[in-house]
């Protein structure tokens, strides 16, 4: 039977509990991946990631002292952040849509609810390499688009294609940068 | 973020390479399968480490008891939290339930330490030792479904 050999992929783990990271580590190495960090908050998390290029990363919604929520916006709009495109999948027990939409609208590709098993991470993982999806850089948002559906679209798209030739309006750093830094992350350049 | 029209960035999947699908290998039914036998095995320990959580959301009931501190109030949501998460993943969904309806209920009352939310309170954290302590996993058993209806109850009453 085919699948994924997830060997190659840097895996950042970002949870308070030490437990729930044992868990979600476990999973990943007995996976196939040999590269699994962890971080016990969004501050360690966001330093870690300055030194290990994670592919993935795993973090827990409820954190302190910084939370899931605040990292995912260091991450994807902080001027320093070391890569904002990175695909964050959050682990949440809330099942408060106000958490969840919270989260999504800061830029997280995929939610993944507790209890947390094997097969349910490895589907979020999946989805994130079958179906990746474009990042918007709006007023108000940076990260992956959150339509996930192609469904058609009566009204104007307002939306402006950037694909191999990023331009971003005058002034505008999206998660503070150029088009050309955002090319560079992008191994355009 | 952009101030003008929204932009649309297609970035590069260099995860299609970095984790290949390989026609023999990899993730697979079987990979699941020891990864969940992996987690049970994990699981072995449940019980001691939550134990200790429970014996940590006790001192902290104490003191949130003695200083009256909103402060401590937080901290108690944040282990209640993770006690929660890790409950049904490890066979004990009672642990899931009751720490549920502590954070849901502290979330109602955040930052409000008046003597009904400690009270609410220490009846949870004591349901969840005695949970724990009586290793009540069975969440249908007349008893422990008693218990967690009486939790609903006290976590129903306004504050």
């Amino acid at each position: 039977m085919a699948g994924y050999n997830l060997e190659r992929l840097n895996f950042l783990v970002v949870d308070d509990n030490k437990h729930m990271r044992a868990l979600v580590k476990t999973i990943l190495y007995t996976l196939g991946s040999k590269n699994v960090h962890d971080a016990s908050d969004g501050a360690d998390a966001f330093k870690e990631l300055r030194v290990f290029p994670a592919d993935i990363i795993v973090c827990d919604l409820a954190m302190s002292p910084l939370d899931g929520i605040d990292f995912t916006r260091m991450v994807r709009t902080g001027k320093d952040s070391p890569n904002p495109f990175v695909p964050i999948i959050m682990l949440t027990g809330h099942t408060e849509a106000h958490r969840v939409i919270e989260a999504r609208d800061v830029g997280i590709n995929e939610f993944l609810a507790k209890p947390i098993s094997a097969k349910g991470l490895f589907s979020r993982i999946k989805s994130i390499i079958e179906k990746p999806r474009p990042f918007i850089s709006a007023k108000n948002y940076f990260g992956p688009d959150r339509r996930r559906h192609q469904i058609p679209h009566k009204g104007n798209d307002r939306r402006k294609t950037a694909g191999a030739n990023v331009k971003m309006p005058s002034g505008v750093g999206s998660p503070g940068m150029s088009a050309e830094e955002i090319q560079s992350l992008l191994g355009m350049t | 973020m952009a101030g003008g029209k929204p932009l649309l960035i297609e970035v590069p999947n260099t995860l299609r390479q970095k984790a290949p699908l390989l026609k023999h290998g990899g993730v697979d039914a079987a990979a699941l399968l020891r990864a969940e036998q992996a987690v049970a095995e994990l699981g072995k320990g449940y019980l001691e480490w939550a134990r200790a959580d429970a014996a940590a959301l006790e001192a902290m009931t104490a003191r949130l008891e003695a200083s009256g501190d909103p402060k401590a109030l937080a901290e108690i949501f944040l282990l209640a939290h993770d006690m929660k998460g890790q409950g049904t993943t490890f066979g004990y969904k009672t642990v899931t339930l009751a720490a549920d309806s502590l954070c849901r209920y502290l979330e109602r009352h955040e930052g409000e330490a008046t003597p009904e939310v400690l009270a609410a309170t220490r009846v949870h954290v004591d349901a969840l030792t005695l949970i724990l302590a009586e290793q009540l996993a069975d969440e249908a058993s007349p008893r422990t479904a008693a218990l967690l209806a009486g939790l609903n109850k006290v976590a129903a009453i306004p504050a």
